[in-house]
């Protein structure tokens, strides 16, 4: 039965998911159902986050299991044509685990997802908008060594007269509205729930822009 | 007279007296790099007399009372097998091969660690600049200058070799895991841990021993995970306190952004010596924290280093410090200091104005 994916993500238990989707994608399970599934249990996980029943190493666990299944699923899952786009990655040092928790969020809410990883610089993420196009450009940045850098980036979109088309949110240690204002972005956040409401914000704007 | 030095003016802050002034507190390991002169950080790390310049050159600079040399958080445990990468602006930690594949494998190594011959932690190079920096630094600075000289608990240990996200998903997944840890953490790892503690100690003639409380962030750790680590803390910090001595003040560091203050003062409180924290620039409002604490240990806060010292203007900085100060004065004694290590690009104008502000603000009449 399919809802074991629920139970078994809900339990922590990654390898168990991981078989599971394997089983059911041979089967000709649709992967939208698999993901409605993950996408319960990661709901779910975040609610007791919120209410300070669960804590990071809950949602670390959901990050594994996540990624695990979507490993498990291969080319099988593919976002809708239409979905917004988002870019995301670590701009210049290691950090994941806030990134990945809030791209799980992404891809579980439907959006089309391009996670360039982490230790970027402006030229991998001007290279992703170049190639994938995306609607929000999602920051997360841990260290000001490399703001600097986020300047570049949003120089690059007022050069190339983007700005309405492509809006930039920034997460992490040192998103504050100090640092937006300064480096002109479009909007900061500090959480996944704030992370995925920051999408749905700047997708208006771009409808408004137009 | 002579002014005091910033030592004393430090130890009276400590005592939960007011000294002179409130102690400035900030430090920070790249502003120090930059000051060194030495442009390329991969030299830097393992260049003592490097580390121990940009240092002075940070103390001269910017007149501060309480300060930290250190380099990356994973500087001391290279010799447990944590691996960095040193990259042109960063030194950070390497990604493991089970971040997407969980290993239980992986804390087996643990078991002999206590042994200190096999691992001390200077034989990493970096630990071992940083040593020899520390005694530059105390013939020239210890007697006038505090440094925060510390090392997080054993659970920290743990998390900085394997991984922090890892270890936090692997107590998830693993059952039994955490009361296996549990033994490494009372044993082997709580072992080494305190003797480095004593080593770190010894190396800053006994100024003061740091305690690092970052974990206790609300959005970190569920209430019951956070009251297992906190009876480990507790063993860890009487344990350190039994070998360097009572009467060896206990600075803190709390650079959460969500910090737990009741949880730590609650917990740890009658342990350790001040409650520094990251406010403003936190969740945790300064005048809460001064009314519901500033008459019951000292208080070290009152500078957002990553928001308005970081990007704002120097009118932004001086209102911000005014306002720090004035809620300070209602302490029974404070010092003024950020929530953690100053950032890269930090305007060294609004660093310099931070003495020039407390000489004139910070003044206890």
């Amino acid at each position: 039965m399919a809802e074991a994916i629920y139970e078994y993500a809900s339990s922590f238990r990654p390898f168990d998911v991981e078989r599971e989707v394997r089983r059911l994608v041979s089967e000709g399970v649709d992967p939208k159902l698999i993901l409605e599934l993950l996408r319960k249990a990661l709901l779910n996980a975040y609610q007791l986050y919120r209410q300070g029943v669960y804590g990071l190493p809950h949602l670390s666990a959901m990050v594994t299991t996540f990624h695990m299944a979507l490993e498990a699923m291969g080319d099988k899952f593919h976002p809708s044509e239409n979905a917004p786009k988002v870019l995301m990655g670590t701009l210049g040092s290691i950090h994941y685990i806030g990134k990945d928790i809030i791209k799980c969020f992404y891809i579980a809410e439907g959006f089309n997802v391009l996670d360039l990883g982490e230790n970027l610089l402006a030229e991998d993420f001007i290279k992703g908008i170049e190639f994938f196009k995306p609607h929000v450009v999602a920051l997360s940045i841990f260290l000001t060594n490399v703001l600097n850098e986020l300047e570049k980036i949003v120089s690059f979109l007022e050069e190339k007269e983007l700005r309405r088309e492509v809006k930039i949110i920034i997460g992490g240690a040192v998103a504050n509205e100090h640092i937006a204002r300064k480096y002109r972005v479009d909007g900061w956040g500090r959480d996944p729930g704030e992370a995925v409401k920051l999408v749905y914000e700047m997708l208006e704007k771009i409808g408004g822009e137009k | 007279m002579s002014e005091i030095t910033g030592l004393e003016r430090a130890y009276t802050y400590l005592k939960g007296k007011r000294p002179d002034k409130m102690p400035l507190w900030h430090d920070s390991m790249y502003l120090a790099w930059k000051l060194s002169g030495v442009s390329d950080l991969r030299d830097y790390v393992i260049n003592p007399e490097a580390i121990a310049r940009g240092y002075e050159r940070y103390v001269e600079q910017f007149k501060v009372d309480i300060t930290g040399a250190y380099l990356d958080q994973w500087a001391l445990y290279e010799v447990l097998g944590a691996e960095v990468e040193i990259l042109p602006h960063v030194v950070q930690p390497k990604t493991p091969s089970w971040r997407y594949r969980p290993d239980r494998g992986v804390y087996e190594k643990f078991r002999d660690v206590d042994d200190l011959d096999k691992y001390d932690p200077r034989r990493g190079r970096r630990a071992a600049a940083l040593f020899k920096a520390w005694g530059i630094l105390m013939d020239r600075f210890g007697d006038k200058v505090l440094f925060r000289q510390g090392i997080p608990g054993p659970a920290a240990t743990l998390a900085l070799v394997v991984g922090t996200p890892e270890i936090m998903r692997d107590v998830m997944i693993f059952p039994g895991l955490l009361d296996e840890l549990r033994e490494l953490l009372l044993g082997p790892v709580m072992d080494w841990t305190v003797q480095v503690s004593v080593m770190l100690v010894e190396a800053v003639d006994y100024q003061n021993f740091n305690m690092s409380f970052v974990t206790y962030d609300r959005s970190f750790l569920d209430p019951e995970l956070r009251k297992w680590l906190a009876s480990i803390d507790l063993e860890f910090l009487k344990r350190v306190r039994n070998e360097i001595g009572w009467n060896v003040p206990v600075t803190t560091h709390v650079c959460s952004y969500d910090p737990d203050l009741d949880f730590i003062y609650e917990h740890f409180g009658k342990m350790v010596n001040e409650l520094q924290f990251y406010s403003p620039g936190s969740t945790y409002p300064l005048g809460e924290a001064v009314q519901k604490f500033g008459g019951r240990i000292p208080l070290c806060a009152g500078i957002d280093h990553l928001g308005t010292l970081y990007a704002g203007t120097r009118r932004e900085v001086e209102e911000m410090v005014k306002r720090s100060i004035e809620l300070g004065k209602e302490c029974e004694t404070f010092a003024l200091g950020p929530g953690c290590g100053l950032a890269l690009g930090t305007p060294l104008e609004n660093v310099k104005l931070l003495a020039e502000l407390r000489d004139t603000y910070g003044v206890w009449s």
